[in-house]
């Protein structure tokens, strides 16, 4: 059905748009974010893979020049196709990782914010539990018990950040849950399910995504702290930890096969950082300041 | 007529860390088909405690029905499932409630939100329909269908009042239970919404029961009255029985004294002196006797039983003697 429209009238998400926009930083983040993904998504034609695999002993720790823009490394791998195809795991499995802890936090803290009582005290001093284990030593210990490998990775990834979520969804849902518009729908029949889904969540959305952003730089820097000690992608694949740790040895002599892969992986931090920064202001109007 | 719904002796109580508070104990009530029933009380009179009952939908688990039969078409809506009362909802029944600012979820679309209520309810309905008789609805309650797609922000307090009646005409219920709906809204819009309500009342032939402690609302929508004291009905009665007429319960009495009338000059209004008996001890007796002013030692001994004449109900000693008020 058409629907006449006045005048223009901006939804929600337009305006929580507009007010990104406004932070100079943020939309820099979010460039320097297109940037990697883009680099991540084209990496095949940037740069052909047989360069990332191909050793070449006459070509052996070649500083940086126009052939090898970012140098090659002990055994003469073009670094600059290794670290671009590098992006694909970083980003892929941070930003999987973060979406699939996302999914199962906003359940598990959905069921203990909307139900309360003894629901919410069972799970969440299960979550406290986990939660006395720090992040990364959790990865560490499921990612040693699973094995080495990208899937193993995102699955423990993905449960060592389930908690944080589900803190940050049970309080807000907690919150929303007395709202009125809850209780109305609830006067009208809507079904537990429905009513979570349906009037609570997109309430919920702005702290989430905030929460989000910031975990999934946690969890690119975890990627590649796990792959450095050997517990991430194996190595002969270019992951940027693994880079690093490929490469430690040299690094007194040819600094740039550290320096570069070190690089990448704080431009990602920093992007979705600043991002998420960038998120918290606009979805919180009361924190950013008058309107301009 | 018949009876559309019938609440019998209904009990409720809330557990709270001080201990239980009686907030209704042992009301009578019954709306007819099409009638419109005013329940009348002071905050904390159990008003909406029982609005809320009907539905199903005290806070649990500190609310608890202890006693008493809510029947709806000779149903009774406690002994119902969730599933079942869940499909009374909002389709049989509706609710509009006190605050319009707050009952309005902010992330919705308003035409999102009325449409909602048909999702729900009107399952075989398909998207097209659904949104036509969304746009019907809004216009129905005087907003143009162009607002659609405005967020209820962009809406007055008197508009989302009316948004929050399209939904709960949505299904066209038998009866709409509309708690205190004109209490947020400044007068001249609470004049207008309640005029939109009267008139709508009559187009979809609903029954209603309005919530409030506004007298004069109830004076002018209602075509009975139940006076609500403590959890207690004190009188039920005509419109006319209550206001007009010549006999009422002393509370009522009070209630009118506090009523600044254009048509007597006085110096000042008379308010119902004391305050309302502790929801958490229940008296032996009236509950309304310390506050009487033709309280006596029997008032606060023994509890009045309600007498009538004709459809009016007292629950009064001072109407013990007398011979047409029949028990």
């Amino acid at each position: 059905m058409k629907r006449g429209r006045p005048f223009r009238k901006r939804g929600r998400w337009q305006a929580v748009w507009r007010r990104f926009c406004r932070n100079r930083l943020a939309v820099a983040g979010l460039v320097l974010l297109l940037f990697l993904i883009g680099a991540a998504v084209f990496a095949p034609a940037i740069a052909d893979y047989e360069r990332v695999i191909h050793q070449d002993s006459a070509n052996r720790l070649i500083a940086p020049c126009a052939a090898y823009p970012f140098g090659t490394d002990a055994y003469g791998r073009d670094l600059f196709a290794r670290v671009i195809w590098g992006s694909r795991y970083s980003l892929s499995l941070g930003i999987g990782s973060v979406l699939a802890a996302m999914l199962a936090g906003a359940v598990i803290g959905s069921a203990a914010g909307f139900y309360g009582g003894r629901t919410d005290s069972m799970i969440m001093r299960l979550i406290d539990m986990i939660m006395a284990i720090p992040g990364t030593l959790l990865a560490i210990t499921i990612a040693a018990a699973l094995g080495t490998g990208v899937g193993n990775l995102m699955i423990a990834m993905s449960i060592s950040q389930i908690p944080t979520f589900a803190r940050v969804v049970r309080s807000v849902v907690w919150t929303i849950a007395s709202e009125d518009y809850v209780e109305a729908a609830k006067t009208y029949g809507s079904k537990t399910a429905r009513l979570i889904t349906r009037q609570i969540w997109p309430n919920a959305l702005g702290p989430l995504i905030v929460q989000a952003s910031l975990s999934m730089a946690q969890a690119v820097l975890t990627i590649s702290s796990l792959s450095f000690i050997g517990l991430g992608i194996p190595a002969p694949s270019p992951e940027w930890g693994t880079i690093l740790a490929e490469n430690k040895s040299y690094m007194r002599m040819y600094g740039y096969l550290c320096t570069i892969p070190g690089f990448a992986i704080l431009l990602s931090v920093i992007a979705l950082n600043l991002i998420g920064d960038g998120l918290r202001d606009a979805l919180d109007p009361k924190l950013s300041g008058p309107v301009r | 007529m018949e009876d559309l719904l019938r609440i019998e002796n209904l009990h409720i109580s809330y557990r709270t860390m001080e201990g239980t508070v009686y907030a209704v104990n042992g009301v009578n009530l019954s709306v007819e088909k099409g009638e419109t029933l005013g329940l009348v009380g002071e905050t904390g009179a159990g008003k909406t405690t029982t609005a809320l009952s009907i539905l199903n939908l005290l806070p649990k688990p500190a609310a608890s029905v202890d006693q008493g039969r809510i029947l709806f078409q000779n149903r009774d809506l406690l002994a119902a499932s969730k599933r079942e009362i869940r499909k009374i909802r909002g389709d049989r029944i509706a609710m509009i409630f006190q605050d319009p600012m707050t009952s309005l979820n902010t992330s919705f679309r308003i035409g999102n939100q009325v449409a909602e209520v048909l999702r729900i309810h009107r399952k075989e309905l398909g998207k097209r329909e659904i949104e036509e008789r969304t746009a019907r609805l809004l216009e129905t309650v005087g907003i143009g269908r162009e607002r659609w797609d405005d967020y209820p922000h962009q809406l007055s307090g008197g508009m989302k009042q009316r948004v929050m009646i399209a939904m709960a005409l949505a299904c066209s219920p038998e009866l709409l239970l509309a708690d205190e709906p004109t209490t947020a809204l400044d007068v001249t819009i609470q004049a207008q919404v309640l005029q939109l309500m009267r008139h709508l009342k009559e187009e979809f032939g609903m029954a209603m029961m309005l919530i409030t402690h506004d007298l004069g609302v109830v004076a002018e929508n209602c075509e009975r009255v139940a006076v609500l004291y403590a959890g207690e009905v004190l009188e039920t009665g005509t419109a006319e029985e209550i206001f007009d007429g010549p006999v009422r319960h002393p509370y009522t009495e009070g209630l009118l004294g506090a009523i600044p009338s254009p048509d007597h000059k006085i110096s000042r209004l008379s308010p119902v002196a004391g305050q309302t008996p502790d929801p958490s001890k229940l008296l032996p007796g009236c509950v309304f006797a310390p506050r009487c002013p033709h309280c006596s030692k029997r008032c606060l001994e023994d509890k009045p039983k309600e007498r009538q004449r004709g459809g009016h109900r007292i629950k009064c000693h001072l109407f013990a003697d007398k011979a047409e008020w029949r028990e």
